[in-house]
């Protein structure tokens, strides 16, 4: 994926955040760990929480440095959340500030104990669209909790972004 | 330029053509009667609405790209996996021959009829809107497969379809 979709996709995870955040934030800390049974996550925290520890994870892999975060049962708070995802999408806008050759070249990466070739580029899609596909489940948990989901679509994304619905 | 140019769109059409593979071979082996089995909890009924869904929003985006009613595709009639993928195809088929334009097409903004409102987009922005849709959808569909007591190994992310993960 080129570096200009990689950049839309970035934004776009943005917006999305910031308007599942807006929603949840001012609900208080506690429905971050409330429970939300019948999900294949505990509460919203971890959900959250694995979306963003997967930047830290990955990041940590190709710039080999260490995790920001040990254990999501440090995020306690919407605050906590908010500074550890400045801090993981920080490493990632790192990770892209490069030049087109070392954002596209492959080279061996240690996943889980074996050795792939992947580009730096190709991570950082791999995280952006992960972090899409776990919208879904941000989703369910939102219905499980009892609260209305946000509309994050793309194409209300596209018309924020030319400011202006017409 | 837009940021999703045409590689972008194809290459997230490719992504979501495997991620749909991947969830009808999983569902395949946990056994096809997980298809339409009630999955309670969930803000869908069963798998088979989940992935309908999917399909539904094909039909709807497909139509106001073409200026044309939709198909009419009902989730709900839907009774076998085989019969969803075949309507998933068609429209995919559908989706594909939409993009066969020249980019001053693909990626002229003008007047969209929208729930009867005029909105200014382009046929790639819905594309990749419609393709973004499907993605955020997979999401669900994993919770689903646990709500549903099984959890099969999809191998869903990007970096899967690449093909370099050894197996």
């Amino acid at each position: 994926m080129h570096r200009d979709a990689i950049e839309e996709l970035y934004s776009y995870t943005d917006h999305a955040w910031d308007l599942i955040l807006a929603e949840l934030g001012p609900k208080g800390n506690d429905i971050l760990v409330d429970s939300a049974p019948g999900s294949g996550w505990p509460t919203m925290r971890d959900c959250l929480g694995h979306v963003l520890m997967a930047y830290d994870d990955w990041a940590a892999d190709l710039t080999k440095q260490p995790m920001i975060l040990a254990d999501l049962a440090e995020l306690a708070s919407w605050a906590d959340v908010e500074r550890y995802r400045e801090q993981v999408r920080e490493r990632f806008r790192e990770m892209l500030e490069c030049d087109d050759d070392d954002l596209y070249r492959q080279c061996d990466i240690d996943v889980d104990g074996e050795t792939v070739s992947y580009s730096h580029g190709e991570i950082l899609a791999n995280l952006l669209l992960h972090e899409r596909g776990h919208h879904g489940d941000i989703s369910t948990l939102f219905y499980q909790l009892g609260i209305d989901m946000p509309n994050i679509d793309y194409r209300f994304f596209v018309l924020d972004t030319r400011g202006s619905m017409n | 330029m837009p940021a999703f140019n045409r590689p972008a769109i194809e290459e997230l059409f490719d992504y979501t053509g495997f991620s749909w593979d991947g969830v009808l071979d999983a569902t395949r082996e946990c056994g096809v009667e997980y298809f339409t089995k009630p999955a309670p909890g969930s803000g869908w009924p069963s798998l088979r609405d989940a992935l309908g869904h999917v399909l539904f929003g094909y039909d709807r985006w497909l139509a106001i790209m073409k200026g044309e009613p939709m198909r009419g595709f009902d989730p709900a009639g839907v009774q076998t996996l085989e019969e969803l993928n075949e309507a998933y195809t068609s429209f995919r088929d559908e989706f594909r021959a939409l993009l066969e334009v020249p980019d001053d097409d693909l990626f002229r903004v003008e007047d969209t009829m929208v729930d009867g409102e005029p909105i200014k987009y382009s046929r790639g922005e819905l594309m990749a809107h419609l393709l973004l849709h499907e993605r955020g959808h997979f999401g669900d569909i994993t919770t689903l497969f646990y709500q549903l007591g099984v959890e099969p190994d999809m191998g869903l992310e990007y970096r899967f379809m690449l093909g370099r993960h050894p197996d």
